[in-house]
């Protein structure tokens, strides 16, 4: 487990100097330090301390406030597949965003980032609900078939609202399409507070956590407050994916992996995996970062496209191993 | 159901089909129709209706037909409700193959070198590519209905990957008729189409003629339906065959038309029961009557935006889903 | 150990039986004999309904091989196979708004050409496994409003219907009560009686296996500890041997069948 530890940080820290070291122009080693710790005027310096530094920032955020919703939905849900994006939850974020901008153009950052975690709590409990009708109980299958139905309504809903509103047509193009860069960055300090807002929490009921992957009726004899917990760790799941989306636009596949990543290094107890998968959300979202620089050189990809490439082999090989402990 | 009730379908989706015939730039009333139906209207009517409207409703009807009987062609293999068409990755496949074609079949002008008829065989083989490797890829001794829906969905998510690089990567123009296309429209429409989704449906009729009993027998669990000599396995890998094949001839023609594959099995089944026989009928008869009224209120309520008809099947389609689901209490296949 | 003048139906020779990567019995051999109730019995996860499946050709031979009337399972098509052997599982599923009728209806599978509807054979079979089963007046009911023991008669009338020389029936009585479980063993005993079927049966209870069965097999770990008559084989020494408890075996009132009492589980020391 140790070495799960060291080698996630060590990772994340690489792709952290990767993620300065390279783009359009490289710089050495040398320059970057000196960017970093010198107050200098240089083209080298302005490039890397306000153009690489905040997006790498965001992508740190980002990552790890969708590894950990990932995690938190994955178990109260007590589904492997659970995660912002497959389910709905992201694109129930962004279409309340499109509906705010189309309604109300000038709304500030925090507005927006509210109303994108209400839409995805929404989606989430839309979600689930379908689910459970279609079904008489919440199968993994069910939840997968509903989240994707949900996501499908949402996004036709989104095509209309652009087709319907041109004027916002580009601005939301822009921000759909999901980068790390060229984002405002009063934003981020709206998610740092909201990610370790949810990460208090998630570690204050840790134990907990662990206890609602029985059933139902055993943690409660166990005095767990089933219904409350999870609906409690789904609306922080809703929240730090909705600032995500608000921030970075919808991102898939971050949330499923990274939960999945850290229960093959061993962990089993929230203790370690709540940890373990911010670590690994904060090493995916930086690669992605890196690889959305260079797959369309000198075009920056999106950090969504980037991410379904990255996460698809990972979750192909995750199942073909048998390791999504599947039932 | 009562008869009245049975009845409404099959007469609702004609006179949808007449007013699609009617309706558009110009207004054209009954009479007139049929006049240029029988050769006797006026020249400009003809023209008209021939070459424009006809093509472009029979097309509307025919995918919407494919799509519902390959919606409910995977619902009973999979023996899930909730099941569809767009989750196999065909539909996103089919957009990787219709950009894979343009990028190789354009010179440095930006324009297409080769006839854009084309493009229904790019989708079709893309949807194939696709289709094949989620297949591949779920089948360990047999096939799990989990592992095949998220194999479907993880492919899904890699060709729209795929796709949003590709459309950033080549020039605008193209970006947008991908767009277009992808939305899922209809009018596009020519006879050339009219046909390949007419022999696609000749080839699937006599297969699906031989599934309905064993799709019958497939409601049983598997090994009950074993014991009383189903083949199991290859009445699911033959359905899942044709369905994959209906799905990815629709989808080459009119795009990424979602929820009909959803919707219209299990209204069928409200109707006409689970008999897979008289279903796969209904289903097909309102897949049909869904998609034509999609695109007539296209044409009629939104004109001159081109709303993709897509998006309209997409949002009447899913709230009269839900309703359906609340009303049931608990859907089956 | 098998009668010599009774001819086998179902031959297992050396075969070798299990899931993903383990096995479940090895160099298994075992024949069932033709027009007779055989009962398979064992403690959990011995091989019993294991066993069964492979017998019917719904589980792979690793090793050894399976003979029906001296062809190897595996080379009768679907539904030629389904017309010799049907089988009953342990957790059979439908829609829960088919009805008794229609489920019934399904087990004429085998029998029906292709585009044909039911045939004057067919709906005799039916009516006759309704019969059979006590379930007409039930016929128009859908399956979700059935009792439990209602429900299980009417996978039976489904498996009668079915007309196969041969049944198969995995623990049928598991969620039954005495009276229903007693109404099935009653029932497997007329069609073998009177029907001439050979009929296999995968039994918890030993009593209801005295009570139905002309043979018993006991298995244990995968191998089969004894095979013979009810008398000879539900003995308190073997019975001890395979089940680790200490009984006492009485004479049924009224007949010549073993009635087992069980006394008490082996202390770990005594047991084998």
């Amino acid at each position: 487990m140790r070495v799960a530890w060291l080698g996630g940080i060590c990772a994340c820290l690489a792709l952290a100097g990767l993620g300065l070291h390279l783009g359009v122009r490289v710089y050495a080693p040398g320059q970057v330090w000196a960017a970093l710790t010198q107050d200098g005027r240089d083209t080298a310096s302005i490039i890397i301390r306000d153009l690489r530094v905040p997006r790498m920032a965001l992508a740190i955020v980002v990552g790890a406030a969708l590894g950990l919703a990932g995690l938190l939905m994955q178990s109260v849900t007590r589904n492997p597949i659970a995660e912002p994006g497959l389910l709905g939850v992201n694109a129930g974020a962004a279409f309340a965003v499109v509906v705010l901008i189309t309604l109300a153009p000038g709304a500030s950052f925090v507005t927006l980032a509210l109303v994108a975690a209400f839409g995805a709590l929404t989606a989430a409990v839309l979600v689930f609900g379908l689910a459970y009708a279609a079904g008489g109980r919440v199968s993994p299958v069910q939840v997968l078939l509903a989240g994707v139905t949900v996501a499908a309504l949402l996004v036709a809903g989104l095509q209309v609202l652009i087709i319907l509103n041109e004027a916002v047509l580009e601005e939301l193009l822009f921000w759909l399409s999901g980068s790390f860069a060229d984002r405002p960055v009063t934003g981020l300090w709206l998610a740092i507070g909201a990610l370790t807002l949810g990460v208090a929490l998630a570690l204050a009921f840790s134990g907990a956590l662990d206890v609602l992957q029985t059933d139902a009726a055993t943690a409660t004899s166990l005095g767990v407050p089933v219904l409350r917990l999870r609906f409690g760790m789904l609306a922080v799941a809703a929240l730090l994916a909705g600032v995500s989306v608000a921030l970075a636009g919808p991102v898939a596949f971050l949330g499923l992996v990274a939960p999945h990543l850290a229960r093959l290094c061993g962990a089993v107890r929230h203790r370690d995996l709540i940890p373990l998968s911010l670590i690994f959300g904060v090493a995916l979202g930086l690669a992605a970062d890196l690889v959305a620089r260079f797959i369309l050189f000198p075009t920056e990809a999106p950090i969504s496209a980037v991410m379904a490439l990255l996460g698809v082999p990972l979750l192909v090989t995750l199942l073909r191993r048998n390791r999504l402990l599947l039932a | 159901m009562t008869l009245t009730a049975k009845a409404a379908a099959p007469v609702g989706v004609l006179l949808i089909a007449l007013f699609a015939v009617a309706i558009g730039s110009s207004f054209m009333p009954l009479d007139r129709v049929i006049a240029a139906l029988l050769g006797a209207g006026s020249r400009a009517d003809g023209v008209i209706l021939w070459n424009i409207r006809l093509p472009r409703v029979l097309l509307a009807a025919l995918s919407g037909a494919a799509l519902a009987v390959a919606g409910l062609l995977l619902q009973r293999a999979t023996r899930n409700p909730l099941a569809a068409p767009s989750v196999l990755g065909i539909v996103d496949g089919a957009a990787v193959g219709v950009l894979v074609f343009f990028l190789i079949f354009s010179n440095e002008a930006n324009a297409l070198v080769v006839s854009v008829h084309w493009q229904p065989l790019a989708a079709i083989g893309g949807a194939l590519v696709f289709a094949t490797t989620v297949g591949v890829l779920a089948w360990q001794d047999a096939v799990s209905p989990l592992r095949l829906l998220l194999y479907g969905v993880a492919m899904a998510a890699f060709a729209n990957a795929i796709v949003t690089l590709m459309l950033i990567a080549g020039p605008a123009f193209r970006a947008c008729l991908a767009l277009i296309w992808l939305a899922g429209s209809v009018h596009t429409a020519d006879w050339r189409e009219v046909g390949l989704l007419s022999l696609a449906w000749c080839l699937a009729l006599p297969v699906l003629a031989v599934l309905i009993r064993p799709l019958d027998q497939l409601r049983l669990d598997d090994q009950s339906a074993q014991s009383t000599g189903l083949n199991v396995a290859r009445t699911r890998a033959a359905a899942l065959l044709v369905s994959v094949l209906m799905t990815a001839a629709a989808v080459s023609v009119v795009g990424g038309i979602g929820f009909v594959g959803l919707i219209a099995p299990h209204a069928a089944r409200l109707l006409y029961g689970s008999g897979a026989g008289p279903q796969m009928a209904g289903a097909a008869c309102l897949g049909a009557g869904m998609v034509m009224a999609s695109d007539l209120l296209v044409r009629a309520a939104f004109q001159p935006l081109e709303v993709p008809a897509g998006a309209v099947t997409a949002l009447i389609g899913a709230p009269y889903f839900l309703t359906l689901l609340i009303r049931e209490g608990h859907a089956h296949v | 150990m098998s009668e010599s003048h009774v001819p086998p139906v179902i031959t297992v020779e050396s075969a070798s039986v299990g899931y993903g990567e383990a096995l479940v019995f090895r160099d298994l051999s075992l024949t069932i004999p033709k027009g007779q109730v055989t009962a398979l019995c064992g403690p959990n996860g011995c091989g019993k309904s294991t066993a069964l499946k492979a017998m019917r050709g719904l589980l792979p031979t690793r090793a050894g091989q399976i003979l029906l009337d001296q062809t190897p399972i595996g080379g009768w098509g679907a539904k030629a196979l389904a017309r010799q052997i049907a089988i009953l599982g342990q957790s059979p599923s439908a829609p829960q708004e088919m009805r008794v009728r229609d489920l019934v209806a399904l087990g004429r599978y085998s029998h029906r050409a292709a585009f044909r509807t039911l045939s004057q054979e067919d709906s005799a079979a039916i009516e006759t496994a309704l019969e059979a089963t006590d379930m007409a007046a039930l016929s128009e009911r859908p399956l979700g409003a059935l009792s439990g023991g209602q429900l299980q008669r009417a996978w039976l009338a489904m498996v009668v219907a079915q007309e196969a020389p041969v049944i198969f029936l995995d623990e049928p009585t598991n969620h039954l009560d005495i009276a229903h479980a007693l109404n099935v063993l009653d029932l497997v005993r007329h069609l073998s009686q009177t029907g001439g079927k050979t009929v296999v049966i995968v039994l918890h209870d030993l009593n209801m296996a005295a009570r139905v069965a002309d043979r018993v097999v006991l298995f244990r770990d995968g191998r089969i500890a004894a095979d013979g008559a009810v008398a000879d084989v539900l003995t308190e020494a073997r019975i001890s041997a395979v089940f680790d408890i200490a009984c006492q075996v009485l004479t049924r009132p009224g007949s010549a069948l073993p009635l087992i009492v069980p006394l008490g589980p082996l202390p770990q020391a005594r047991r084998g």
